[in-house]
């Protein structure tokens, strides 16, 4: 049997003359959490929205446990919890009547513990229009967590929580994670990227642009020096450096200097030789990150 | 059985508005009582007549105006867009978010009709018209109300748009009550074949198909431009 829980191949999604996807390719094995990322409008919701079986695919092929989710909807949904972008929630009906509705409707039976597994439990009693923003995911959250599904799909899952909640929710998703299920995570949160993600998939314009772990695709990017040069050094140029130069001024005397850079380490000795006696200040060395990917890459 | 689930909530979000509690539940009670009290104290309208108008408003009311309303609601809160990715298959959310209003215009015309019967010189001469009449009326009501909502963008704008249906229903049924009887062309309009049905109770001579057939052609045709048109997220 294939670890391969979720896969997509050359998925095209077209909303009339605009093509939101446009040849999109991945899979997500069990226990492994792939982070979608990209712009908005780079297409990740209408992927997500393609794997629940919400919307059919104008081209290519999705599988989800094997099945395709356009056509085995009912069957697939009691494996895979979803938190949509938008929650979906009528706001009359309690907390409890939400859960137990959404679960059931999921084909599950109720799960009177998935509120409190979300901090949710001393709200049970109170209509879902007076919840805040960050409960109604947390409440989405326990929705999706409910029946221990075999996939997960979450749709900016931890927008609007606070940072006590959303570190809560990464322990659950991780908890889930490594109890096998296959996670697809959308997120503009870098944080999260970097907390939660096996591996990446960045889309722009509805293409892949980078695919991988996050140091395969950060691999070979260049690293970041900055630094603060005495003030007697600003008029006299730096070296000859293997990366670009860029100045700053500061509130004070001296100035900011800033070298982005495939080879740190010969870089920040020739400014170090450059900056003596007096030497550099403040130096900070950053490797390359997936926030850095994610600004280099335009809508 | 999963749907029933769907169905309590719908319920109890249906007696938890204020709104509906007064337009789908108590309006129609109030005004069939209305008409009822006014065909006994006038001396005109009494019997089948008021049993067809009594069912046409309640028909109006609940199963029509209330559940574009609720539609639109849902559709507007995301709660449609999300039905459509649950366990459930189509045909199944459809009922479940129609039942309450169809158990309730069971509910409301059971009552309405035994007042008309008790009140009436004479009550019906056969049940079995009145029943076939909610029960063709029902689905026409329901159809009309998901094509009506497929126009109506916010639950607000509900009052405004279920205005042309509340009118081929209830309109429908006062045009019979003033003619001389029904002809096909007249049946086109929603409320004439179910005033029709309901009328035939009072009258055992009256024949039941042609408006029967009239009621299911017109279920028909808003069923398939419900399908056509009906959108279960919002527009953006």
């Amino acid at each position: 049997m294939t670890d391969n829980v979720l896969t997509a191949r050359d998925l095209r999604c077209r909303y009339g003359a605009f093509e939101a996807v446009r040849g999109a390719g991945f899979t997500v094995r069990r226990g492994e959490l792939l982070c979608l990322l990209g712009t908005n409008g780079a297409g990740k919701t209408t992927v997500l929205d393609v794997l629940r079986g919400h919307r059919r695919p104008t081209g290519g092929a999705v599988r989800v446990l094997g099945l395709d989710p356009a056509r085995h909807r009912r069957r697939l949904a009691p494996a895979v919890g979803v938190v949509p972008q938008d929650p979906g929630f009528a706001g009359a009906l309690t907390v409890a009547e939400t859960c137990e509705l959404w679960v059931r409707l999921r084909g599950l039976r109720p799960d009177a513990g998935a509120p409190a597994e979300v901090g949710l439990d001393h709200r049970l009693t109170v209509p879902v229009r007076q919840l805040s923003g960050g409960e109604r995911r947390r409440l989405d959250l326990a929705i999706a967590l409910a029946g221990h599904p075999a996939a997960l799909l979450l749709d900016e899952p931890t927008a609007g929580l606070d940072p006590q909640s959303r570190e809560r929710a990464w322990e659950l998703i991780r908890a889930r994670c490594a109890a096998g299920a296959a996670v697809l995570l959308t997120t503009h949160a870098l944080d999260e990227v970097e907390a939660l993600a096996d591996r990446i998939v960045l889309l722009r314009a509805g293409r892949v642009v980078a695919a991988g772990t996050p140091a395969e695709v950060t691999a070979g990017r260049p690293h970041r020096i900055v630094c603060a040069v005495p003030a007697r050094l600003r008029d006299r140029p730096p070296p000859a450096l293997a990366g670009a130069v860029a100045w700053r001024a500061t509130a004070g005397p001296g100035a900011e200097l800033t070298v982005t850079t495939p080879a740190p380490a010969a870089d920040l000795d020739a400014l170090r030789a450059w900056a003596a006696p007096a030497g550099l200040a403040r130096v900070a060395v950053t490797p390359p990150s997936v926030g850095d990917l994610l600004r280099e890459v335009p809508a | 059985m999963t749907w029933l689930i769907l169905v309590r909530a719908e319920l109890l979000l249906l007696l938890r508005s204020p709104l509906a509690v007064v337009n789908a539940v108590l309006s129609p009670l109030l005004f069939g009582v209305g008409w009822l009290w006014l065909a006994e104290s006038t001396g005109r309208g009494a019997g089948g007549d008021a049993a067809a108008i009594q069912l046409l408003l309640l028909l109006g009311f609940a199963p029509f105006a209330g559940a574009t309303t609720a539609l639109a609601a849902r559709r507007s809160d995301l709660v449609l867009k999300r039905l459509r990715t649950c366990a459930l298959p189509g045909a199944a959310v459809v009922a479940g978010l129609m039942a309450p209003f169809a158990l309730l215009a069971v509910v409301q015309s059971a009552v309405l009709f035994g007042l008309t019967a008790a009140a009436g010189d004479a009550p019906p001469a056969r049940w079995w018209p009145l029943v076939v009449a909610v029960a063709a009326g029902v689905p026409l009501a329901g159809a009309l109300a998901f094509a009506t909502a497929a126009g109506t963008p916010a639950p607000e704008l509900a009052q405004l748009t279920t205005v042309p249906g509340f009118l081929a229903l209830f309109g429908g049924g006062m045009w019979l009550l003033d003619a001389a009887g029904p002809t096909w062309p007249m049946r086109l309009a929603p409320g004439v074949p179910v005033a029709e049905l309901a009328r035939a109770a009072w009258s055992p001579a009256a024949p039941v198909w042609p408006a029967l057939t009239a009621v299911a052609v017109l279920t028909a045709a808003a069923v398939g431009f419900a399908d056509l048109v009906f959108r279960w997220e919002p527009r953006r």
